[in-house]
C-alpha cells in the first residue's frame, strides 16, 4: 500500500469523515490540544529552567522532575490523541504540510535530546543535582529542549497559515 | 461607535506600518500561546492543589509564591502580545462577540484570582471555599482558551 493510499484510507474512516464534516468538533479538538500543549510546555519549560539554573534552584532535578513529569506525559497524551484525531480529517493536506513536518521534527529532536540526558547525562549528576550552578551538559539538555519546544509551538501556529 | 473606533485604529501610523507584514501575526500569536502555556500550568497546577487533586511537591502557599513572578511576566505578554494583534486586525478581535466573551472570562479570572490570593496570603490553604474557586479557575481558564481559539472561526 502506497502512502498516498495510506492517506486516503485514513481519511475516508467514519471517524475522520465525522471531524471533517462537523462545524464544531475540529475547532473543539483545536481547543482542547492547545490546552494539551500548554501544559506540555510549561510544565517541560520548568524542568529546563532548573536545568539552566534560571529557576527553582533550591529543588533538586530529580524532586522537581517526579513532581512535574506526571503532568507532561498526560498533557502530551492528551496531545497526540487531539492531533491524531485532527490529522486523520485532513490527512493529505496534513501529511504534505511542511510547518507540520518541521514540528514532528523538533518533538523527536526533543525526544532525542531527553533520552539523552535521562541516558548519559543525568546519571553522571547524581550528587550535583542539588546544587544551583549544573554542569554544562546538563545545562544544555535545558537549553536545547526549550529551543526545542518554542520551535514546536511556532511551527504548529504556522500551520493554521498555510493550510 | 465601536466600529468607528475600529476605523481610527486601524488608519494609525502604527497599525498601517505592521499590518501588511504577513508573518508578523503567526510571530505574535505564537508568543501569545507561550504566555498561555506559562499561566495556564501555573494556575492548573495550583487548583489542582487546592482541589487536592495534586499532593506531590512543596506545600501549596510555597508553591504559589514562586510561580508568581512567573505568572505577572506571562500575563503581561498577554496583554502586550493581545493588544499588539488588535491593532494590527482591530476589526478582528473588537467586532467579534466571541473576542468580547473571552474578555469578559478573563476579567472573572482576575477578579476570581486576585480573591484567591487574598484568602491564601491571609487564611493559607484551609478555607473552605478555595476549592470551589479553584474549580471556577479551571473551568474558566478552559472556556478562555478555547474562546480564543474560536475566535477565528466565528
Amino acid at each position: 500500500m502506497s502512502i498516498n493510499d495510506s492517506l486516503t484510507w485514513l481519511q475516508q474512516l467514519p471517524l475522520a469523515v465525522t471531524i471533517a464534516e462537523s462545524n464544531w468538533l475540529y475547532p473543539i479538538l483545536e481547543a482542547t490540544h492547545v490546552l494539551a500543549i500548554g501544559i506540555v510546555f510549561g510544565s517541560i519549560a520548568m524542568v529546563d529552567l532548573r536545568l539552566l539554573g534560571l529557576a527553582w534552584r533550591e529543588r533538586s532535578i530529580d524532586d522537581l522532575t517526579a513532581t512535574v513529569l506526571p503532568w507532561t506525559w498526560v498533557a502530551f497524551a492528551l496531545a497526540v490523541l487531539t492531533g491524531s484525531l485532527m490529522f486523520i480529517s485532513k490527512a493529505d493536506v496534513f501529511f504534505h504540510n511542511l510547518p507540520l513536518r518541521l514540528k514532528f521534527a523538533c518533538i523527536a529532536l526533543a525526544g532525542i535530546n531527553m533520552l539523552v540526558f535521562h541516558g548519559v547525562t543525568h546519571p553522571r549528576l547524581a550528587s550535583a543535582a542539588c546544587g544551583p550552578a549544573l554542569p554544562r551538559a546538563a545545562r544544555a539538555a535545558g537549553g536545547i529542549s526549550l529551543s526545542l519546544w518554542i520551535g514546536v509551538v511556532c511551527a504548529g501556529r504556522w500551520i493554521g497559515f498555510t493550510l | 461607535m465601536i466600529e468607528n473606533f475600529c476605523t481610527w485604529l486601524a488608519a494609525t501610523a502604527l497599525s498601517r506600518t505592521l499590518a501588511p507584514l504577513e508573518w508578523l501575526v503567526p510571530i505574535v500569536q505564537t508568543v501569545h500561546i507561550l504566555g498561555i502555556a506559562v499561566t495556564l500550568t501555573a494556575l492548573v497546577m495550583l487548583d489542582f492543589r487546592l482541589l487536592g487533586w495534586a499532593r506531590r511537591g512543596p506545600p501549596t502557599q510555597e508553591f504559589s509564591a514562586r510561580i508568581l513572578p512567573a505568572l505577572w511576566v506571562a500575563l503581561l505578554v498577554l496583554l502586550m502580545t493581545g493588544a499588539l494583534l488588535t491593532v494590527i486586525e482591530p476589526k478582528r478581535e473588537l467586532l467579534s462577540n466571541v473576542f468580547r466573551v473571552k474578555m469578559l472570562l478573563v476579567v472573572a479570572l482576575a477578579a476570581s484570582s486576585v480573591t484567591m490570593g487574598r484568602t491564601l496570603a491571609r487564611d493559607g490553604s484551609g478555607s473552605t471555599w478555595l476549592k470551589p474557586v479553584a474549580a471556577i479557575n479551571l473551568v474558566l481558564l478552559v472556556a478562555i482558551v478555547a474562546a480564543g481559539r474560536f475566535i477565528a472561526y466565528v
